[in-house]
């Protein structure tokens, strides 16, 4: 048959996709062979053996022999879980001896977004890919952190160090003003909506990303800000059982350099004794010369005492089996962080099990169960302004924080800081700490049921069931005999009991075609269902004034002081997809989608939306022969995808407080989502057998941004409807490269490169300009970058003063800032009002991100290395704004500079310029991290309970070393439920980042 | 294949049945107006959610604390609610003019602006909706109807009186009004917003005379019967009255001075309307203000009990006044029971201005600040309506001004009697207001106003804010500087 033939015949079958092609038959024989491991010859029982295109078909027997009556001319398909299907031509021949081979050797292939498995080199748009060995490298604490570095376009923001908090992902540019940019989540096809710090990376077998709309329109309107999909490992593809036994052990702490300080001197007078002495009005006297270098009476290291290094673990079993017809994969999994606060009630503990099982019911039946059950408890301090980190660093150093107190004799003395006559009213953070006690208990059950059967050996009806019940305990408990009378409230105890339920249910239904027509045309295609259905609510009572000391429960809350409230809202999601895929001889791929989501949280005359995808690629290494050159794809896709609106914002709301209706927002029925197209151009090239380079650009526009938008209060009393408001785009330019330097059995060494430069910015705003973010910081405008903050500069150029200050008073000091010379004061840009003006003095937005991992083996033994470096962009420090304030910033020290340089502290009050936000607090978020360090050896064939096995030794850093120009303990620093956590780089007096040095032991066997 | 065909029906039957199920789903936290008014028996939620954002967008720390830094009454160079902004003076120290109001869409200290203006805004809409709605009900019992009305436009005027008494002007409408039609042109001037809340106040008092009984509960843990209301409705009548003056010569302008001896008779209020504080929801800017981190007793006021005690606040300090103010008003000391309390050095920061300094804290309701803003406070004191009262005696020449204004003069602060014939009389009625309306915010900034006593530029009033402004493509202006 000629080409020309062939390609009229794809085009036929392209035109009636799902009419099988026959064949004459002849006479029928018995056919026989053996089906095993490619490589290692082990049989493989219980193997289906179907004749294509009937329902003809056998099992293998336990040594992987099979007999079946065939015809010449049918095609034999071959398959077994865990391996690649294997296509047999029943020729003159009786017997055939089929080797199938592991899936896990199979060139890479892709399972998101796409209509069926698809071999990564076909896929026509950006899919990142995670594998095992990457990530069982340093095995995250948490899936989220699993991904730092690993992926071009994928930031991961640790803004906190709170054990037990995951860290945020943002893919390319953000995608929502007002929500999140986290990704949709799916483990192992589950969409999760809580946190994924329940998901132990220990579990996780592969990761894969969806960048953005292009690719991830198959999930519509929840899809927007990319796709994540975790696959957990199922059972083992050999025969047997295998068993896996990790343990970590080590440290927490912050490196002596990165800890938090104070100022060591103080302006105020001292006397011939070196007390000090006390004005007019009993305050201390401040010193003529009001600067800040006269020595302390007495020093007590009090940070000392409230940052100290503690103890973390993790275990970990897991069991792997595969017996005829089923796998199965089992695992235990404990945390213990204690994080980097010396009290016995903070940290964070988590207990999690997973089982996973899949079974062959029958040829053609295929039952696929994945269970994940998780129970964790943290118990956080309180953060941001009042915490004990803010209460902390207003201390001066002469006030004792471990004393006792004189009231009753319990630790930490509550007012040790104004018993010293400092002009403070903080309460001693170590008493806070001590006596507020935080329990967040989180229990998840997550599950995934799904049950294969194929109609076809092409065509598979697939229906899955899943669930995620999350359960979340929050517990507040002081007791009574609080001592801060300043902090009244806790006078007689508290309680506060907090319950937050969440059940989610998906039910999906997919009928999926996957056949290859021809030798020159393939084609796959889906129609699916999906179903979600959730429902949340959540209850809470507290109370101050208890009865009993000591008893936390809510009974013990004294009559009338109770204060009950609760919430509850649903959800539901229906949505109809169809994905066509087709390649034409390996070079030519082309891929359709369409979606129609039906969701209840869009304004009811929008209730349904449409998403789509149309991409392309072309292998031109398939008709062009490039020197060196084994793979050279170019590739375009454009696609739609969706972020839902808030709950209630499509309603008309009626805030209800004690049986009393007030108005809040008035109703929208056009609020549709987000909207969010994305175009995707990019090329994968690999040299040889050992490069491999990928580079995309990314331009992408979510219309449609759901903003709280102004309206004539005078006249409904609503002062806000939520509206479709707004434009975001992003700009991307990423690249990934990967070169195996060396790849021979005992010496290997790669390393991959990952590149990501992202602009954004808002392209319309049909609002006023408004603040938003951690203290109104960041300005949201048309024409601005998103991540851009706002607030008062401080002049730098005698050119920008006012025409009401005069030149000829002013002056530049050492620091580069307009001073009045006769005050010494730094001066502000002003308003023609002469109030400060507000103008644009920061943006978070970097240069690029650059991220190295490293793999490098010589025999037994492996070191691995996660290098992370982000270039320029801002961060805002208000945690040094504020001790600027309290003239407690070494900065404000000028013990030790040169007296020319010396400043007096009003020029540091008034740099604090009332906590606004002001250009001195923005600097330089820079820095390059060594995210992780794995030093390993490994022992093998050690014989174990009668068993063969290896044993690997590994000592793991993570976040070991910092280089940075930042005055804090870590630019990558956010406010926790404060707005968005991968934009806001804002340091609000949060529980700091810290290193981890652990020892790890490790059994295969 | 026959099977394979039965298979793929029933998934589409299947994907059918699934298909029919509805997305709409009811917010069941959060009620729409077609709820919250089709049963009339809910008519009183409404409105007792009217009442709370009444309370809720006054009585907290926006803006009671910027208007008692404001008037120089209280004192606080802290940044908090714009206080800091409010009570800087330029030179001379301590004397010198106000800068104007920051009124844009992205000053820091805005919501001392728009908490207020969007919660009196919610009071007169859902005030004036229930009044609507009980308009176009049928069936309802005629004292049903009464009580609704009564409530409902006693919420409106309260609202109407709070917009006259802090803003320069405001939209002002009533049940016939089609809201839909207004414009920024219709707004109207306070004096015009009083008049509208006066009115209103005098159609509650109509309807509540006509209705068997009435028991409102919105303000947390008191119930205000149909007596009461009237009362409280006449002592708004008297407030609005006299405080919306904004200066001497508008004071002066108020030629029935008669009608405020006659509302003050008939509002008879010996007890002061108050709520009771639950640490959570009910709770007022006493927690702050009494807290001596927070906020002093401006020294304007010491200087007025005290005159040996300086004013402004020397720059460099002066010894403890503590018993020679104690000795003009017994009303001051070092003890708990004190209502004005020693308490020693500020701590605020010198770079702003010592001249915010003082060593006076106010005390009455110390006890609700130690006990986690628990406990009652005061909404609208008798004293106050009784003041109004001497007030307007004074300035008719009427005896019996001296006499109440004794009550808390000798009373309280056990000092020489005042008599009708003093020639400072006036001056002594403000005295008392000073100490004994210090709580009850705006109160002292209003008496201020239209004595012509505050701070050199310093605003009269608030102006619209920014971003309500934008909603009306209204131009952008501020007020005061």
């Amino acid at each position: 048959m000629t080409e020309r033939l062939l390609l009229c015949r794809s085009l036929i079958s392209l035109l009636f996709v799902l009419v099988p092609l026959e064949y004459a038959s002849s006479q029928q024989r018995l056919i026989s062979g053996t089906v095993t491991e490619a490589g290692g010859g082990i049989p493989l029982p219980g193997a289906s053996v179907v004749i294509q295109n009937t329902s003809t078909g056998v099992s293998t027997d336990f040594d992987g022999n099979f007999s079946i009556q065939a015809e010449t001319g049918d095609v034999l398909v071959i398959s077994y879980i865990g391996f690649q299907d294997q296509v047999v031509v029943v020729g003159e021949a009786d017997n055939y001896n089929v080797f199938l081979i592991l899936d896990s050797e199979l060139d890479e292939v892709v399972l998101t977004g796409v209509a069926g498995k698809t071999d990564l080199r076909k896929v026509s748009f950006s899919v990142g890919k995670v594998s095992e060995e990457i990530l069982q490298q340093v095995p995250a604490v948490n899936a989220a952190n699993a991904l730092r570095g690993k992926v071009a376009g994928v930031t991961v923001v640790q803004g906190t160090g709170l054990p037990g908090v995951a860290s945020n992902i943002r893919i390319r540019g953000g995608s929502s003003l007002t929500g999140s940019q986290a990704p949709l989540i799916l483990l192992d096809g589950v969409i999760l909506d809580g946190s994924i710090a329940d998901i132990p990376s220990e579990d996780i077998q592969e990761i894969e990303v969806l960048k953005g709309s292009a690719a991830a329109s198959f999930y519509g309107s929840r899809a927007a800000n990319g796709v994540v999909q975790i696959f957990t490992k199922r059972g083992s593809s050999k025969l047997g059982t295998s068993i896996r036994i990790r343990g970590e052990y080590g440290n927490t702490y912050i490196p002596e350099a990165r800890l938090p300080s104070i100022a060591q001197h103080h302006y105020y007078k001292l006397d011939a004794s070196g007390n000090f002495e006390l004005g007019v009005d009993g305050a201390y006297a401040i010193d003529e010369d009001g600067i800040i270098d006269n020595p302390f009476p007495v020093y007590y290291d009090n940070l000392s005492l409230f940052f100290v290094p503690q103890n973390t673990h993790t275990q970990n079993v897991s069991l792997s089996s595969r017996s005829e017809n089923s796998r199965s994969y089992i695992s235990f999994t404990n945390l213990s962080q204690s994080g980097i606060l010396d009290f016995d009630h903070f940290g964070y503990d988590r207990q999690s099990l997973r089982v996973n099982h899949d079974i062959s019911i029958s040829d053609r039946l295929e039952l696929s169960t994945s269970t994940f059950i998780s129970a964790s408890t943290g118990n956080e301090p309180a953060l941001g302004a009042g915490s004990p980190f803010y209460t902390l660093l207003f201390t001066p150093p002469h006030a004792d924080l471990s004393a006792p107190n004189d009231e009753d004799g319990s630790p930490y003395n509550w007012n040790a800081s104004r018993e010293t006559g400092w002009p403070s009213t903080e309460t001693n953070a170590l008493y806070t700490l001590n006596n507020e006690i935080f329990e967040n208990r989180r229990q998840r059950v997550t599950g995934n049921y799904k049950l294969s059967y194929d109609l076809t050996n092409y065509l598979n009806l697939e229906g899955a069931y899943s669930l995620d019940y999350i359960t979340t305990d929050f517990d507040f408990f002081v007791d009574k005999g609080w001592l801060d009378t300043e902090n009244s409230t806790y006078t007689n105890g508290y309680i506060q009991r907090r319950r937050f339920k969440s059940r989610k249910d998906n039910f999906q239904v997919t009928l999926s075609f996957d056949k290859n027509v021809n030798e020159y045309l393939n084609i796959k295609a889906k129609l699916s269902y999906f179903y979600d259905d959730r429902h949340t609510h959540s209850v809470f009572a507290q109370g101050s004034s208890i009865g009993i000391t000591g008893l936390n429960d809510l009974n013990n809350v004294v009559a009338d002081e109770e204060v009950v409230g609760s919430s509850k809202f649903d959800f539901v999601e229906k949505s109809y997809s169809g994905l066509f895929a087709l390649d034409i001889k390996d070079r030519y791929i082309i891929d359709f989608l369409f979606r129609r989501d039906g969701n209840s949280l869009f304004g009811p005359d929008v209730r349904e939306q449409n998403f789509y995808r149309i991409s392309g690629a072309y292998r031109l290494n398939e008709d062009f022969d490039i020197p060196g050159i084994e793979e050279l794809k170019l590739r375009a896709s454009y696609g739609t995808a969706g972020l839902l609106p808030p709950f209630a914002a499509q309603y008309e709301t009626y805030t209800v407080s004690q049986g009393k209706a007030s108005k809040s927002t008035i109703g929208n029925k056009e609020l549709g989502p987000f909207y969010s197209a994305e175009l995707e151009i990019g090329t994968n090239i690999q040299v040889g057998s050992s490069i491999f380079f990928e580079y995309n650009y990314a331009e992408k526009a979510t219309e449609g941004q759901v903003l709280p938008v102004d309206i004539p209060v005078e006249i409904g009393g609503f002062p806000f409807q939520w509206r479709n408001a707004g434009t975001l785009t992003s700009f991307t330019n990423e690249f990934a490269l990967t070169v195996n330097w060396l790849n021979q059995k005992s010496l290997f060494f790669d390393t991959t490169l990952s590149f990501q430069s992202t602009n954004q910015f808002i392209s319309k705003l049909e609002k006023p300009e408004y603040q938003i973010g951690p203290s109104n910081a960041f300005i949201i405008e048309e024409g601005k970058n998103f991540g851009t903050f706002q607030g008062s500069k401080v002049l730098t150029s005698l050119d920008e003063l006012a025409p009401s200050q005069d030149p000829a008073k002013h002056a530049i000091n050492d620091e580069g800032y307009v001073i009045n010379t006769e005050t010494g004061n730094p001066v502000f840009l002003l308003d023609e009002n002469g109030n400060q003006a507000e103008v644009p003095i920061g943006d978070i937005n970097p240069d690029f991100q650059l991220a190295l991992n490293s793999t490098l083996r010589i025999g037994n033994f492996s070191a691995y290395v996660l290098w992370d470096w982000k270039q320029g962009g801002n961060v805002y420090t208000q945690t040094k704004q504020w001790t600027y304030r309290e003239l407690l910033h070494p900065e404000v020290d000028q013990s030790g500079k040169p007296e020319a340089q010396k400043k007096k502290a009003d020029y540091y009050s008034t740099l604090y310029n009332v906590n606004n936000t002001t250009s001195h607090f923005v600097e330089d978020a820079s820095y390059l991290k060594l995210r992780e360090l794995n030093l390993s050896y490994t022992v093998k064939n050690v014989i174990f309970l009668n068993r063969t096995g290896n044993i690997k030794v590994s000592l793991i850093g993570r976040n070991i070393l910092q280089i940075d120009n930042y005055s804090g303990v870590d630019p990558e620093v956010t406010v926790r439920g404060n707005g968005d956590q991968t934009n806001f780089f804002f340091d609000g007096f949060g529980y700091p980042t810290f290193t981890t040095l652990t020892g790890g032991l490790e059994f295969n066997f | 294949m026959k099977n394979k065909i039965q298979t793929l029906i029933i998934f589409c039957f299947a994907l059918f049945g699934l298909s029919c199920d509805s997305l709409d789903v009811e917010n069941q936290d959060q009620p729409e107006t077609i709820r919250v008014l089709s049963t009339p028996e809910d008519y009183g939620s409404a409105l007792d959610g009217a009442a709370y954002s009444w309370f809720n967008g006054l009585f907290k720390y926006f803006p009671s604390m910027t208007l008692l830094v404001a008037a120089d009454v209280g004192s606080s160079s802290w940044g908090n609610f714009g206080m800091r902004d409010v009570g800087t003076k330029g030179a001379p120290y301590g004397l010198g003019p106000h800068n104007a109001i920051n009124n844009t869409v992205t000053y820091g200290s805005r919501a001392f602006l728009e908490v207020p203006y969007s919660a009196l805004y919610a009071t007169t809409t859902s005030a004036n909706d229930i009044v609507v709605a009980v308009k176009n009900s049928e069936n309802l019992d005629p004292d049903i109807v009464n009580q609704y009305y009564a409530y409902a436009y006693f919420l409106r005027g309260i609202g109407f009186g709070y917009l006259g008494l802090l803003f320069d002007k405001a939209l002002i409408f009533d049940e016939d009004t089609d809201l839909e039609s207004l414009t920024y042109e219709d707004f109207v001037p306070y004096s015009q917003v009083a008049e509208q809340a006066i009115k209103d106040l005098n159609s509650a008092i109509e309807y509540a005379t006509l209705a068997s009984g009435i028991e409102i509960k919105a303000f947390n843990g008191v119930t205000i019967n149909k007596e009461q209301l009237i009362q409280i409705a006449f002592g708004y009548i008297a407030k609005f009255f006299v405080q919306t003056a904004r200066t001497v010569s508008e004071t002066n302008s108020i030629d029935d001075w008669q009608s405020i001896v006659r509302v003050t008779e008939l509002a008879n209020l010996e007890y002061d309307f108050s709520a009771i504080g639950d640490g959570e929801t009910w709770w007022t800017h006493s927690f702050l203000s009494h807290n001596p981190g927070w906020m002093r007793v401006d020294q304007k006021i010491i200087n007025m009990v005290n005159p040996s005690s300086p004013y402004p606040y020397p720059e460099a300090g002066y010894g403890s006044d503590e018993a020679e103010v104690a000795a003009q008003d017994a009303r001051f000391g070092s003890t708990p029971e004190h209502q004005f309390r020693f308490a020693g050095a500020a701590p605020f920061r010198a770079n702003r201005g010592i001249y915010f300094y003082s060593s006076w804290k106010f005390n009455e309701h110390d006890a609700f600040r130690l006990n986690g803003a628990k406990g009652p406070f005061p909404i609208l004191k008798a004293r106050e309506i009784k003041l109004y009262r001497a007030e307007a005696l004074a300035r008719l020449g009427i005896p019996g001004a001296a006499e109440i204004v004794n009550e808390t003069r000798v009373g309280k602060g056990k000092k020489e009697p005042a008599t009708d014939g003093d020639s400072d009389l006036l001056d002594k009625i403000f005295y008392e207001r000073y100490l004994e309306l210090y709580d009850t915010p705006g109160t002292g900034f209003f008496d201020r106003r239209r004595t012509d006593d505050l701070g050199d530029k310093q605003f009269l009033h608030f102006p619209v804010p920014a971003r309500n402004l934008n909603t009306w493509d209204a131009e952008l202006y501020t007020t005061g500087g």
